[in-house]
């Protein structure tokens, strides 16, 4: 079944194509990522989903349902965190649930919202008194709210530490558990693959990349990478001439190297290094991710 | 509509715990009428000093006694230039002069009491201190209604003259009586301006608005709510503010135009309440807002005649005067809680404060926005 189906999406802000001319489905029960950097599209992509931004051109289908301006009927269904929060930063957390809750005509009791997102101590502590990982777990509970069957996130870990990374990390895989639909946008590439089961890489408004990591990065890279400081600026020539080496890349001092024989590879850049024809620090050798996709596909790496 | 209770309430919160807005909404106002009290009252009530100068001589001696017998005046009769000397010297509040053949008009009695003032031989000259603004205006005031009363009961109908002084005394119109319809105006307006607009832009800046609107909530429930807690709080202020200036000062409140009071209350509140969703459209920020709310907050509480009679403003001014809605609101006031000192007919304070709510609301529809403009 599928759950929301966005065809030919687009979306523009005065001269700046924000989103262009993108399609995919989500199917029901999966957890789906959207991929990017910073100003690649995401926000603007799950907000015309949602129903807050008005697409310029294409068509979105949300549980079956054509979204077309204000459609309360799938706001009923749904529930969605934003980027950021902005709640009554005077009333406790279960002010602020029992509220939301009588925005939708059915809702779940407090009780039950405040485990969801463990937050029983924090009850009655006031919005503007939780710290960062707390608000964000609130945000979350206020998107659970009415029980939706489809759920958004909007760049749900963004700015926390790895703890609080961690917990909504555990919530959403509950979630799952429980047969929800989630859509989540990060910019954190451990996160899509923790996390997702289907990933759309965005960059500068269209998806360049849709498919499970594990695809992802396979379809991408039979390959090891390994990855070294490099001292004495060795040239892409012939560090792509190594034994084995499929390709190489490098950003700033950082040189990874992708192997299909990491022995060959390493083997060879130690004769070179014994002939001071490269120099190198801190050698690691690692599976690839989708970091290495992203860097891959768009020749940059994601947080740039 | 489940959701109307809930909001309101949510608002109540946000409000009572929040104790700078509840310093603004119910300390300052409360702050503003003792201050005034205190420097104006100094006691139960004021006594005005008033001169008399009868140049008609025993023709007016009627007139002289009962100036005499209105009890917040205290008379002193003598020359022209002796009582002007102690008006000037900040002795009198108010020097009034019998001209020659005042007595004689009174005694002719053909006068018709719409043509009193045009009447030559009846024209009273008063003298006040323009420096002392609301005592003068007092005294103009209950010094007009003598007039009145005297006009009346010449043209024959009924001893009106005794029952007009009555009413007087009984009123003791002191300034704080007088300011404190003023008082309540301008917390009216600093409910539009500050308490309305401010925590709008605030909402909307933090995304509050933003968020709510991506439930199924309805938009026209949220304000709803929103501008029915306002209302609360204006009628908080008045019931405050009626409450201190009854207690604290005595001020003389006609309770028996309670309706009226509400109703004017109710329909000044709106239009400021108004205002104030109007301006937040003019800011993204709380900063911004604030410098743009000041320019009539000040604008309005300077030139509406609140703190001091309208004519005493000088002319080229009063084109500005007339428009501004805190003139009639202030007015309106004067008229429904302490019945004195209306200077406006209450159709053209209607009408005015109605085209202000009319077009505020016009702009306010057209502008609202959920998101800051980005």
């Amino acid at each position: 079944m599928t759950a929301i189906e966005v065809t030919n999406l687009r979306k523009v802000y005065g001269s700046l194509v924000a989103v262009n001319d993108i399609s995919f489905t989500v199917n029901e029960g999966e957890v789906f990522g959207i991929l990017g950097p910073n100003g690649a599209g995401k926000t603007t992509t799950i907000e015309c989903i949602e129903g807050l931004r008005e697409p310029d051109g294409g068509e979105i289908r949300v549980l079956g349902q054509l979204r077309r301006g204000e459609a309360n009927g799938i706001k009923e269904r749904i529930g969605i965190q934003l980027q950021t929060t902005g709640l009554y930063p005077l009333l406790t957390v279960s002010e602020l649930l029992k509220l939301f809750g009588t925005f939708f005509s059915k809702s779940l009791p407090v009780d039950e919202l405040v485990r969801l997102v463990s937050l029983e101590d924090k009850r009655n502590t006031r919005s503007k008194d939780l710290s960062g990982g707390q608000l964000q777990r609130l945000s979350l509970a206020l998107a659970l709210v009415n029980d939706p069957e489809l759920i958004f996130l909007d760049e749900p870990t963004t700015g926390l530490d790895p703890q609080s990374r961690r917990q909504i990390w555990n919530i959403v895989e509950d979630l799952q558990r429980k047969g929800k639909t989630i859509v989540l946008t990060t910019h954190y590439m451990e996160e899509a693959q923790t996390l997702c089961d289907r990933i759309a890489v965005m960059d500068g408004g269209k998806i360049i990349a849709l498919d499970t990591p594990e695809q992802l990065i396979n379809q991408n890279f039979e390959t090891a990478a390994i990855e070294f400081d490099d001292r004495n600026g060795a040239t892409i020539e012939m560090l792509s001439a190594l034994p084995g080496v499929k390709e190489a890349k490098r950003d700033g001092g950082l040189v990874t190297l992708y192997s299909y024989s990491t022995p060959q590879t390493i083997e060879a850049m130690i004769t070179a290094a014994r002939e001071g024809r490269i120099a190198f620090d801190d050698l690691r050798v690692r599976k690839a991710t989708l970091e290495d996709v992203f860097l891959k596909l768009t020749g940059r790496r994601i947080r740039d | 509509m489940k959701a109307f209770i809930p909001l309101y309430m949510a608002n109540v919160r946000e409000f009572v715990r929040d104790r700078s807005a509840l310093f603004w909404t119910a300390a300052f106002p409360v702050m503003f009428i003792l201050i005034f009290g205190v420097i104006f009252s100094g006691g139960d009530s004021i006594n005005f000093d008033i001169g008399v100068v009868n140049e008609d001589g025993a023709a007016s001696e009627r007139l002289v006694e009962s100036l005499q017998a209105i009890e917040v005046f205290d008379v002193t009769t003598a020359s022209r230039e002796e009582e002007l000397q102690a008006l000037r010297d900040g002795d009198r509040s108010a020097v009034i002069v019998i001209p020659e053949g005042t007595g004689a008009a009174i005694g002719s009695a053909i006068m018709p009491a719409s043509d009193r003032q045009q009447s030559q031989g009846a024209a009273l000259e008063v003298y006040y201190d323009p420096a002392d603004q609301n005592t003068s205006q007092i005294v103009l005031n209950i010094i007009d209604r003598i007039v009145a009363g005297m006009n009346e009961s010449i043209t024959g109908v009924s001893p009106v003259l005794t029952v007009e002084a009555r009413e007087v005394t009984a009123t003791e119109l002191t300034n704080i009586d007088y300011l404190l319809p003023g008082i309540l105006a301008m917390s009216l307006m600093q409910l539009g301006l500050f308490g309305t607009a401010a925590p709008l832009v605030s909402m909307r800046e933090k995304g509050v608005l933003r968020r709510m609107g991506a439930t199924p909530l309805s938009r026209s429930a949220l304000l709803v709510s929103q501008v029915a807690f306002r209302m609360t709080l204006a009628f908080l202020q008045t019931a405050i503010l009626m409450g201190v200036g009854m207690l604290a000062f005595d001020v003389q409140i006609q309770l028996g135009n309670l309706l009226q009071i509400v109703l004017v209350v109710l329909f000044g509140a709106s239009m400021f309440i108004t205002l104030g969703y109007f301006l937040s459209t003019l800011a993204n920020t709380e900063e911004a807002l604030q410098g743009i709310v000041a320019l009539p907050n000040f604008l309005f509480m300077f030139l509406s005649g609140i703190f001091w009679p309208v004519d005493f403003m000088p002319n080229w001014i009063r084109p500005l005067v007339d428009v501004i809605p805190l003139t009639y609101l202030g007015d309106l006031l004067r008229k429904v809680m302490i019945e004195a000192g209306s200077y406006f007919s209450t159709e053209r304070s209607v009408l005015v404060l109605g085209i202000w709510l009319a077009v505020t609301t016009v702009l306010a529809l057209r502008f609202f926005r959920w998101e800051p403009q980005g």
